[in-house]
């Protein structure tokens, strides 16, 4: 052991050197970072300081080695004179660079073990900080390492809960999202169903004779069917729209959505003469004003044939009804 | 102070000083070379400076020369520095240490021409020696360096779409799937 001063000394020996030369080779022959090159030159300092004040052979870890051995080679007159000064009589055998790693790890398990448990405390006893491993280091090591002495219990609680739940989780979310498809895919079908029924029904309807149409109840009737249809569309729209939005549109489901607006094209996509999507503020007034309208145009006909022709004009007019109102052709 | 060193013999002299033990007994400990080996290294490695002094040409080593090479920097820095001084007093750039092998293999091309081209041949011309043929790297270590943790996490993404897929065809199989 050496006083204080000697310390001292041996300390500003080893920084005096600034290592430019090594940082240049671990930069360019090593693939190394500059920044990485000057960090492992600090840690091979203070590794230095460690041997020359403990006078042991402790091993360095792998960034040590590989600035050390590039110390020797790169600059054998330096690394020889540093060493006298700060080795001094034990400069021959603490020079000796030993070869401790074959790629990035420890040949010798009794080297890496010292390396745990000498070295590490070593350092950290001496400068207050662990040993930094920062090169050729794989993610997962680094965080092993983080979980330090937890490692094997963190491992069983994850190999045996965290994983095995995690699937479950996984399988579950799957197979809600799969009961939320269904039931998406079940409404739309209900609606679909309906609004085919309605139209079937108004079809019907639209097949009634010229006679019948001409009923007023027919009207009255006509409109039912038709808000009835109108409200069953809007309702099928809704339910797409919101299924769409919540993304459970399977190409299943939209292959049938396709083939059902082709089928219904004139209903989705056209307004056609017997689909009316406008509520009515007050049907009652309309079906009455729509109701006077026809009896005054039937009125005009009776007027019509008494007055001038003296016949009877029989189903001169097909009254139907539009958006717009009646539509007499 | 050195003295200029110019005969053949002045120079054999110098280099027969190098102590043999240092480098045969790091080359046989930290290599693991036979014993016959490390001889035989230690031979060649001596035959190496004896050429490098005598044609002051810059020569690429054999990989059992680098490695005795190494073995005498690491084993005994005093004497290598001793001798370099001694013989390479002026020329000491001849000498400078260069990262030639990686797996036994040359990490640039020019250096396994000048090895084939000039090593080989002045060893053969002096020594009467065959030195042995070296192949040169694919990938250097730099590069390795990028490649290998980007490979790695390629195996690692791949390894989880895997485990995905198979998990979403085993739910498949087990009619999770209605829709």
């Amino acid at each position: 052991m050496y006083d204080e001063a000697r310390l001292t000394h041996i300390k500003n020996v080893i920084n005096v050197d600034d290592m430019a030369e090594i940082i240049e080779y671990l930069h360019n022959e090593r693939g190394w970072s500059y920044y990485n090159a000057y960090l492992s030159c600090k840690l091979y300092k203070n590794y230095l300081y460690l041997l020359a004040k403990y006078k042991k052979n402790i091993p360095p870890s792998f960034e040590i080695y590989q600035v050390w051995r590039a110390h020797a080679l790169i600059e054998p007159e330096d690394y020889r004179k540093m060493c006298h000064e700060i080795f001094g009589d034990e400069s021959a055998r603490l020079s000796r660079v030993k070869h401790y790693f074959k790629d990035d790890e420890f040949i010798s398990p009794i080297d890496r073990d010292n390396f745990e448990n000498i070295t590490a405390d070593l350092y950290f006893k001496e400068f207050g900080k662990k040993i930094n491993v920062f090169y050729a280091r794989h993610w997962k090591e680094i965080l092993l390492e983080k979980m330090g002495e937890y490692k094997s219990t963190i491992l069983k609680i994850v190999s045996t809960v965290v994983v095995p739940l995690t699937i479950y989780l996984w399988v579950s979310s799957v197979g809600h999202y799969n009961d939320l498809i269904r039931e998406a895919h079940a409404d739309i079908t209900k609606a679909m169903i309906s609004v085919s029924q309605k139209f079937e029904d108004r079809n019907i309807i639209c097949r009634f004779s010229l006679k019948d149409q001409q009923n007023h109840n027919y009207i009255t009737m006509l409109y039912d069917y038709h808000q009835s249809l109108t409200n069953e569309l809007v309702k099928l729209i809704s339910i797409v729209d919101q299924t769409y939005a919540n993304n459970l549109i399977t190409p299943k489901l939209r292959l049938n959505l396709l083939s059902f607006a082709k089928k219904y094209d004139h209903i989705l996509s056209q307004e056609g003469p017997y689909i009316c999507r406008i509520k009515m503020e007050d049907p009652e007034a309309e079906r009455q004003a729509r109701g006077e309208q026809i009896k005054a145009i039937k009125e005009s006909e009776s007027s019509l044939e008494t007055s001038i022709l003296g016949i009877k004009i029989k189903d001169k007019h097909d009254i139907s009804y539009t958006p717009e109102g009646f539509g007499i052709h | 102070m050195s003295l200029a060193i110019s005969s053949d013999d002045e120079i054999k002299k110098v280099i027969d000083t190098i102590e043999v033990k240092n480098i045969v007994d790091y080359l046989q400990n930290e290599y693991k070379f036979s014993k016959e080996e490390a001889l035989q290294s230690f031979k060649q490695y001596k035959d190496y400076l004896f050429l490098l002094i005598k044609y002051k040409k810059m020569m690429p080593p054999s990989f059992e020369i680098h490695q005795a090479l190494k073995a005498h920097l690491f084993s005994h820095i005093d004497e290598f520095v001793l001798i370099k001084k001694r013989l390479f007093n002026g020329n000491s750039y001849l000498i400078k240490y260069q990262d030639y092998f990686e797996s036994k293999k040359f990490i640039k091309k020019e250096n396994k021409d000048g090895y084939e081209e000039i090593t080989k041949p002045l060893f053969l011309k002096e020594f009467n020696e065959n030195l042995p043929d070296f192949e040169v790297v694919y990938f250097s270590r730099k590069w390795k360096r990028y490649v290998t943790p980007f490979l790695q996490n390629l195996m690692y993404i791949g390894f989880l779409i895997v485990a995905s897929l198979i998990i979403y065809l085993l739910a498949h199989h087990l009619s999770i799937f209605v829709a």
